[in-house]
C-alpha cells in the first residue's frame, strides 16, 4: 500500500461524478442545454444502446427510433476538455483531461449541477457516484512482477508458470455505510503495450444509493457524500499502489 | 484471507457510472464484452430469433410479421441478459396484439407472460395457482423487476 498523498501528476485519464435523479421530463433537460450552452456548446443528443449495461449509443445519426429513444443531452466545452451529460434521470459531468484536482472539478460539477436543479426541479437525489478511470503505466524490465508495483493481482493456478499475458478482474467492495460500494476493476491494456512500459487501467467506481430530498440542505449533504466518496475512491487507490508506482506520479 | 461481504449483483451488469468519454467507454464495453461471455447462455438462439423478428417487411403493425421496433428488440435482449442463468429461457411469441412476449409454463394453473411495449415497459400477466394472479407493468431498469423474478420463480419452479 502507497502513503497517501497529493500528487503533481495523477494518472487520470477520465474523472465523472454522477448524480441520479428520479424520472423527469426531457423537455426541461433540453431547456438545460439552452441555458448552458456558453459553456457547453458542442451538444448532442444522448440515448442508450443498452439500459441493462449503461452503454451510449454511439452510432451518430439515427434510425426511426431515434428521437423516442433520446434520454438526454450530451454537452461538451469548446475545447472538449469538460463534458456534461444532462439525462432524464440526471446528471453526469466529466473532465476528460488535465484533471484539475477534486475540489475544482467538483466545483465545476456542482456549479452545472445547480443549473440542472434550478431548471429541472429533480425531488430527490437517488444515488451519487464517482469514477476515476486511472492509466498507470507500469515499467517493464527484467525483473518483472506485478506485486512491485500493484498489491491487487490475479494470480496463475498453481503448478502453471507465473506469467500472465493480459487480465480483466473487477470487484465490488462494501464502502462502510448501507448502499455504499466501490467497483474496482484492473485490467492490461494490451493495445498500447510498449517494450519498456505495460499500460494498466485502474477503474474505481465508487458508489452511494442514497436518497437525499432536494431542498436547501441538498447541497451540503450533497457536498458531504461527495467527500465520503473522494475517501473510499483514494483508500482504494492508495491501497492498490505501492510507493514505487506512485513515486512516477509525484 | 478474503471474506464474502454481504449483498449480491447480477453478472450481466459490468458498471455503475456512465462514463463520459473514451477510456470509461472502453473500460464498460470490455467489462460488457467479457460479462456477455458469462452470461450469454441461451442468447445466441434468442439472437437468431429477435433478428427474425426485426427483418419482417410488412410494415402493417397489426399483421403477425411485422417488424418489431428496435426499442423492442433491444429491451427484450436486455431483460435476457438480466435473466438469472439459474432461471430456465422463456418461450418467444407474438402476442395477440403483434408485441413481442416471453412465456413460462409450470403446471396447467401456473403461466407468466412479459410483453415489451413500445414505451419501455414491460407488461406481465400471471397465473401462479387456483386463485392468484397478478398483473402489472413496470419500466424496464438495469435489474429485471422483484415482482416479475418472484413470479418467474413460482410458475417454473414449484
Amino acid at each position: 500500500m502507497a502513503t497517501p498523498r497529493p500528487l503533481a501528476r495523477p494518472p487520470v485519464r477520465e474523472a465523472i461524478i454522477e448524480v441520479r435523479t428520479e424520472p423527469v421530463a426531457l423537455e426541461s433537460v433540453t431547456a438545460l442545454r439552452d441555458a448552458i450552452a456558453a459553456g457547453f456548446p458542442n451538444a448532442t443528443p444522448f440515448r442508450l444502446a443498452s439500459t441493462a449495461l449503461r452503454l451510449p449509443e454511439e452510432r451518430r445519426g439515427a434510425g426511426a427510433d431515434a428521437a423516442s429513444n433520446q434520454t438526454g443531452w450530451r454537452c461538451e466545452s469548446a475545447d472538449g476538455t469538460e463534458v456534461a451529460l444532462i439525462r432524464t434521470d440526471g446528471l453526469s459531468f466529466g473532465r476528460l483531461s488535465g484533471y484539475p484536482g477534486w475540489d475544482p472539478f467538483v466545483d465545476r460539477c456542482l456549479s452545472v449541477w445547480g443549473r440542472f436543479v434550478d431548471l429541472v426541479r429533480p425531488v430527490e437525489v437517488r444515488s451519487v457516484s464517482a469514477r476515476y478511470v486511472n492509466d498507470l503505466r507500469l515499467p517493464v524490465g527484467a525483473p518483472f512482477e506485478f506485486e512491485r508495483f500493484l498489491t491487487a493481482v490475479p494470480r496463475p493456478p498453481a503448478g502453471l508458470s507465473p506469467a500472465l499475458t493480459d487480465f480483466l478482474v473487477q470487484m465490488t467492495l462494501p464502502g462502510g455505510a448501507d448502499g455504499l460500494q466501490v467497483e474496482v476493476t484492473l485490467a492490461t491494456d494490451a493495445s498500447v503495450r510498449h517494450d519498456t512500459t505495460l499500460p494498466v487501467i485502474l477503474d474505481i467506481d465508487a458508489s452511494w444509493e442514497r436518497t437525499l430530498v432536494v431542498d436547501e440542505r441538498a447541497p451540503a449533504r450533497l457536498q458531504e457524500a461527495l467527500a465520503t466518496l473522494r475517501d473510499l475512491k483514494n483508500r482504494v487507490f492508495f491501497g492498490m499502489l505501492t510507493d514505487q508506482l506512485l513515486d512516477a506520479y509525484r | 484471507m478474503t471474506k464474502l461481504a454481504a449483498g449480491s449483483r447480477s453478472l450481466a451488469l459490468p458498471s455503475t457510472t456512465l462514463g463520459v468519454g473514451a477510456p470509461a467507454l472502453k473500460m464498460t464495453r470490455r467489462l460488457a464484452r467479457a460479462r456477455n461471455r458469462l452470461t450469454s447462455k441461451a442468447l445466441f438462439r434468442f439472437d437468431v430469433q429477435l433478428a427474425g423478428y426485426a427483418q419482417a417487411a410488412d410494415p402493417d403493425p397489426w399483421r403477425a410479421d411485422a417488424p418489431l421496433s428496435e426499442r423492442v428488440l433491444r429491451d427484450a435482449r436486455d431483460f435476457l441478459r438480466q435473466l438469472p442463468s439459474t432461471l430456465p429461457a422463456p418461450t418467444v411469441a407474438r402476442d395477440d396484439d403483434g408485441s413481442l412476449a416471453f412465456e413460462w409454463s409450470g403446471s396447467p394453473t401456473r403461466h407468466l407472460k412479459v410483453r415489451f411495449a413500445d414505451d419501455g415497459m414491460l407488461v406481465y400477466s400471471a397465473r401462479l395457482g387456483g386463485r392468484q394472479r397478478v398483473n402489472g407493468a413496470e419500466p424496464l431498469g438495469e435489474a429485471l423487476p422483484p415482482l416479475i423474478l418472484h413470479a418467474i420463480e413460482r410458475v417454473t419452479v414449484c
